[in-house]
């Protein structure tokens, strides 16, 4: 089955985690996948992955991969990527704004004013990010008509996790998702935002087997996890939706557009909503929202 | 005895418009206040006010005012700011978080794509820089076990209102306000969101007669002064029940109803929660 054959993406933060995982799942529709991180070198950090592998395994699942090492803060490296993509392919189908800047120590205790301002770099790859890749996207986007931006957020964006910085980074990247959503609409181009909950990453993996208790915590329950590839699996399946403007504007649990369009994770697994646990999305699609329904 | 007599307060944003007529309200009921603005002296800028004007203005209602010039950008300037009002106060009990860069393609009917990027300084002073004042002042609070910090926002935190920046800026703004309150309520200190209608600002009356279709949208007959947010901060400041609404957004005008406050000029200001939308967060 190859139902993005002939469509062009861009997944940003791709070296590894969900971004790889979408890249993958979106290449083995045969999609043109352009993947973006930073890492072109396997050994410049301790978590495994480079764009470079991560484009290689997006042709050999039957897509094409084109790697370009970009550093989301940098506005110059976006906008030299954007100039490729026109330039090379002439369109862009699908743009998964997933990069983010994840500190660390995330996971430490302590109050906002206790943790250091270099946390703020989450407002720059994580929120700033997405609306530098959205603004590029829609030039190309707008004239053909045509086009979905999805950003992964996550229950965070209304339940307290982690601390004050990521909750506003996820309210503030739902909230832009449906303004956009707004301002593009007369153009066919559908913006939404997905909550992923906890994620079977690489980075995951390795915190839940070293941070103790957090296997116990809400948020972190590993029953409930996924593999990177199913938001990938989801986003696949809206991308091939004639009827995706029907969703712009609003946020949604990845787990439940899955229902909507009966995706399974890659063991077959039906992934499970947190929505009483964890929270509902605030944004509706504005479709609804202008219907009253 | 006035009601904040003794109390420290920080304004941003105080050189004109909502924070100016914040930080009359607040020196008026006895605080000392820092105001800071990136406008130092009258005519450095394209609209009228000044921090030396504001101060002029808070001394001749019989409070005090400490004008700090400075440009929100900067992180080192923000925490020279809480270092001097540490040094020469000891102590802040209110921080309010007024500033926000409006640039003039703010209220442009266009794209955001059409719109210029460098339009981020709207997130950049509204989130990011309140962020590092609410940084700098919570060590101080939480030291103290008592403050109050304040965000200014309104309902375009919840409605489409022009620009995808300002939007994703006033969300922002609410949630942060009540993610910090999660984390200060055992300390004793309080964080919440104030949603402020049309206010009548040197800005806003200039955009009302240039933008078209500004007051129909606004809905500007039922605006404030700059001053009636001032009034409500100096209720909360001086109520001492103020831990129970901490993590919660707020409409201005159903404060005021509450606390029995009304404008400059005795007007009771509207809610527009019905026309214009409903808080998302409630008190944690």
């Amino acid at each position: 089955m190859s139902e993005l054959e002939g469509k062009v993406a861009l997944v940003t933060g791709a070296s590894r985690g969900i971004g790889k995982g979408i890249a993958l799942a979106l290449a083995a529709q045969g999609a043109t996948v352009y993947v973006t991180g930073r890492t072109v070198d396997p050994d410049t950090l301790d978590l495994p992955g480079t764009v470079g592998e991560t484009a290689a395994q997006c042709t050999q699942r039957g897509g094409r991969g084109v790697a370009v090492a970009v550093d989301h803060a940098d506005d110059a490296q976006v906008a030299a990527l954007f100039e490729q993509l026109r330039g090379d392919e002439g369109r862009l189908d699908i743009l998964v704004n997933n990069a983010f800047a994840l500190p660390e120590d995330l996971t430490d205790p302590g109050g906002f004013w206790e943790k250091p301002l270099s946390n703020l770099q989450m407002f720059q790859v994580g929120v700033r990010s997405n609306y530098v890749a959205a603004w590029h996207a829609a030039q190309i986007m707008v004239p053909r008509g045509s086009g979905l931006i999805v950003a992964i957020s996550g229950y965070t964006g209304v339940s307290y996790t982690y601390g004050t910085v990521f909750g506003t980074c996820k309210s503030a990247v739902d909230r832009m998702s449906r303004d956009m959503a707004v301002e593009l609409e007369p153009y066919n181009i559908c913006s939404v935002s997905l909550w992923q909950g906890l994620t079977l990453t690489e980075r995951a993996e390795r915190n839940l087997a070293s941070i103790p208790g957090l296997k116990g915590r809400a948020a972190t329950r590993p029953e409930d996890a996924c593999s990177p590839e199913h938001p990938g699996r989801v986003i696949a399946a809206m991308a091939a939706d004639p009827e995706v403007m029907r969703h712009t504007g609003g946020t949604f649990i990845t787990a439940e557009m899955a229902g909507i369009y009966g995706v399974t994770d890659i063991d077959g697994r039906v992934i499970p909503s947190l929505r009483n646990s964890r929270g509902a999305p605030i944004w509706q699609p504005i479709r609804e929202a202008r219907d009253g329904s | 005895m006035r009601a904040l007599e003794g109390k420290v307060a920080v304004v941003t944003g105080a050189s004109r418009g909502i924070g100016k007529g914040v930080a009359l309200a607040l020196g008026e009921q006895g605080a000392t206040v820092y105001i800071t603005a990136r406008t130092a002296s009258p005519g450095a800028q394209g609209l009228p006010g000044s921090l030396e004007e504001t101060r002029a203005e808070i001394e001749e209602r019989g409070g005090r005012a400490v004008p700090v010039a400075l440009d929100l950008r900067s992180d080192e300037q923000l925490a020279g700011l809480f270092e001097r009002v540490a040094h020469e106060q000891g102590r802040v009990d209110i921080l309010v978080n007024n500033a926000m860069a409006i640039p003039q393609e703010m209220t442009e009917r266009k794209g955001f794509w059409q719109k210029s990027l460098a339009n981020w300084e709207i997130f950049d002073t509204g989130v990011r820089a309140a962020f590092v004042a609410a940084h700098h002042a919570a060590k101080l609070m939480v030291a103290q076990g008592s403050g109050l910090i304040v965000a200014l926002s309104g309902y375009v935190g919840v409605t489409y209102t022009y620009d995808v920046i300002f939007g994703t800026t006033k969300t922002a703004t609410d949630r942060m306000a009540r993610d910090m309150a999660i984390e200060l309520k055992s300390h004793g200190v309080a964080s919440l969101s104030l949603w402020q209608g049309f206010t009548y600002t040197e800005r806003a009356k200039k955009n009302l007669e240039e933008v078209p279709g500004m007051a129909a949208q606004l809905n500007s007959a039922a605006g404030s002064s700059p001053e009636f947010p001032g009034r409500i901060i100096a209720a909360l400041a001086a109520d001492e029940a103020i831990m129970e609404k901490t993590g919660g957004t707020f409409i201005n005008a159903e404060l005021a109803r509450d606390y029995g406050i009304t404008d400059v000029d005795g007007r009771e200001i509207l809610s527009l929660r019905e026309e214009r939308g409903a808080p998302v967060w409630s008190a944690v």
